[in-house]
């Protein structure tokens, strides 16, 4: 009877189903539609900065708090997804965090070394995209582990 | 940890959706607890044993597996 009520699909349809509880779905979403708020300001915010726009000092200035402030939201709401988010969910959300975190700081100190090797220096978004894709990696072998 | 959480379940025919539903966490938590993949924690243990009418210790017990 082992595993007999997993949704048939393979893998990635039976990702759907662990989401976690409708309140889980909910937080989740919630904090979705805040990291697509900031990508939004994000590049919106990007894209005029670089522009060589004529911008008053106060519209600097909200371009460059609006990304930051939204990315707060999204960290706030992150945060309150994984403290409401079923048990195997959070610990699932946990091992990704660990993933994400451990990578980064691999990437960084090996990094550091191919640096002092005569590698060209490193750019931030490369660290955010490790962090990112370690982190969902994480969640992923998560979900694997105790499908 | 060992449990007996599939047989109570099958033993009231409930799918595991409708158990996980009753205990307010996911269809998945309910299929890593009964295959034995994930011990729960203290609160969602007494919630199981208050749903069966049972101590927690006639529904868990020690085993010989590893936790995950």
């Amino acid at each position: 009877m082992a595993n007999d009520e997993l949704p048939r699909g393979g893998f990635w349809a039976y990702l759907q189903g662990c989401s976690g509880t409708l309140q889980d779905k909910r937080n989740s979403r919630r904090f979705t539609l805040w990291c697509l708020a900031w990508a939004a300001t994000y590049v919106g915010a990007h894209w005029a900065l670089k522009a060589h726009l004529e911008l008053v000092t106060p519209l600097v200035w909200l371009l460059v708090a609006t990304p930051i402030l939204v990315m707060v939201a999204a960290v706030f709401s992150y945060m309150h997804f994984l403290r409401n988010a079923d048990e195997l969910l959070q610990k699932i959300q946990l091992q990704g965090l660990a993933t994400g975190f451990g990578a980064a700081v691999v990437f960084v100190t090996g990094y550091q070394l191919l640096e002092a090797a005569g590698a060209s220096e490193m750019q931030t978004d490369h660290l955010l995209m490790v962090m990112m894709f370690s982190w969902v990696a994480g969640q992923l072998h998560g979900v694997w582990r105790y499908r | 940890m060992k449990n007996r959480l599939r047989v109570l379940r099958a033993e009231r025919e409930w799918s595991q959706a409708t158990l996980a539903e009753q205990l307010d966490v996911s269809r998945q938590t309910i299929n890593a607890i009964e295959t034995g993949k994930y011990d729960p924690g203290l609160p969602l243990a007494f919630r199981i044993a208050r749903l069966f009418d049972m101590a927690i210790e006639d529904i868990f017990s020690p085993g010989m597996e590893k936790e995950t």
